[in-house]
């Protein structure tokens, strides 16, 4: 390797410091993701509503989100905010708050994505068989999106693992920040990113075999 | 207001300067079965759709056994009136299956009776049930629409339509969407309905199998009734050149024994 000398040492003496990272790191993952989740469903009705004032606010969420890359929005919510608005809240809700919106619009659109996805005859069979259009929206064609969107989903949850290195910036202590802390710490730049990029494809792959075998499980039942 | 069964008068349905139905005309006694035919683009699915309610329409009006079903006037375009109540005894079967990949075959059977009727789930499940072993269906009442095949499916979506006790039953091209070895098991059920004297609208491009299940046959052509006569007069010997000319086309021969 170049004659680069590789130090195991200073890669078993880091991980405890990495561990602690990468506990944010999956807390602040799991939490975005619930929110993008739950959130997203939401826009997403809001943004297919019949109620223009809401259709209008989910796409102006929607599209300011998509339309401007992540660090940017960390960075802004971080500094702007406060500056803004008054609110000073603790850096870890700020995270919370910035990759959930992030995530939320990406969901909102796999939503809206899965319900379009779906056959309007499904819409005229419904009306056959006296369906409100509320029991035909909740019964059928929710039920179905939901189960449509589960790959692109979990792709969006998988982003949002990665994603959360943006976090570092502001000088919150996740895995990429404990990480960058010891490589300037030990002058071991290699090793310490080395370790970190492992780590989380560790945690990334299992999810990426999870959507491939969801998307063979729907694909057999959806059709 | 006649107390006929189905009336259909001066229907007309346009899509943008297409007029699909222009100004369509007919009654229907129960028990008729009746089987439209025609070329395609002449009308006959948007006819089915219309007495559906599927479709809103320009003008004209329907009822059934007596009561206003469905009415327009041309003046008021937007004024398009559809009793839900009528509608309720109108069953439809759609050329696409249209079962719902998420609900298991009873999950799709009773969904309607307890959603849209508010009938309890054990009686529901249960009339579900003695209607699936009727079909020979039983054994594949939790599976999911996706493991069945074609013919499965469109029984699995006609007992559906079924288990609502509808007075009458439309059915769009069936058998279109069917490998040629599954349409037998779907026909030979709607012959089974036949005897028992299901009232049938059906719209099908079998003519053989249409002259079979057929107590009337109506030929459709540019939105119109060109013609309207029993399977035997039609097929063997059409009053209409047009019609004359269509058979000729889609049998190849002249007429069919």
């Amino acid at each position: 390797m170049n004659g680069y000398s590789w130090d195991s040492s200073v890669v078993l003496s880091s991980l405890p410091q990495l561990m602690s990272g990468l506990a944010v790191t999956l807390q602040l993952t799991a939490i975005c993701a619930v929110i993008g989740l739950v959130g997203g469903f939401v826009v997403c009705l809001m943004a297919m509503s019949r109620i223009l004032p809401l259709r209008w606010i989910a796409v102006f969420f929607i599209e300011l989100f998509r339309c401007t890359p992540a660090l940017v929005q960390i960075i802004w919510i971080f500094y702007c905010v406060p500056i803004f608005f008054g609110i000073f809240i603790d850096p870890f809700t700020m995270a919370v708050l910035a990759l959930g919106m992030n995530i939320t619009a990406f969901n909102a659109e796999a939503y809206r994505a899965a319900i379009q996805a779906i056959p309007s005859s499904h819409y005229d069979a419904c009306t056959a068989l006296g369906l409100s259009s509320l029991k035909r929206t909740v019964y059928v064609i929710l039920p179905q999106a939901v189960l449509l969107a589960i790959p692109v989903l979990l792709t969006n949850t998988i982003g949002l693992l990665q994603q959360t290195a943006l976090v570092a910036i502001v000088a919150i202590g996740d895995l990429m920040y404990q990480g960058k802390s010891l490589a300037t710490q030990t002058y071991r730049p290699i090793e310490i990113y080395s370790t970190v990029a492992f780590i989380y494809f560790i945690f990334s792959l299992p999810l990426s075999q999870v959507v491939g075998f969801c998307e063979k499980r729907l694909r057999a039942r959806l059709t | 207001m006649s107390s006929c069964f189905l009336k259909v008068k001066n229907l007309r349905k346009s899509y943008g300067l297409v007029h699909v139905l222009d100004g369509m005309n007919f009654q229907m006694e129960p028990k008729e079965r009746i089987v439209v035919i025609g070329p395609s683009g002449s009308g006959k699915s948007t006819l089915l759709r219309c007495i559906m309610g599927l479709e809103k329409i320009d003008n004209g009006r329907i009822e059934f056994e007596g009561a206003r079903y469905i009415e327009a006037r041309e003046s008021r375009r937007k004024d398009n009136l559809v009793d839900t109540t009528v509608r309720a005894k109108v069953g439809m079967v759609f050329q696409h299956y249209t079962l719902f990949p998420h609900l298991t075959v009873l999950g799709n059977l009773v969904l309607a009776p307890v959603r849209a009727r508010g009938e309890n789930r054990a009686s529901a499940t249960d009339r579900a049930m003695q209607l699936l072993k009727r079909l020979g269906l039983e054994n594949r009442a939790n599976d999911y629409p996706g493991m069945l095949s074609g013919g499965q499916k469109q029984r699995v979506a006609i007992a559906r339509a079924l288990l609502l006790d509808p007075k009458i039953m439309l059915f769009d091209e069936v058998t279109s969407a069917l490998d040629p070895e599954l349409v037998a098991e779907v026909e030979g059920l709607m012959l089974e309905l036949a005897e028992q004297k299901m009232s049938m609208m059906i719209v099908t491009h079998d003519m053989w199998f249409a002259k079979r299940i057929a107590t009337r046959v109506i030929f459709c052509a540019d939105g119109h009734i060109v013609e309207d006569a029993p399977p035997a007069k039609i097929f063997s010997d059409p009053t209409e050149p047009r019609t004359a000319d269509f058979l000729k086309k889609v049998l190849h021969v002249d007429t069919i024994s």
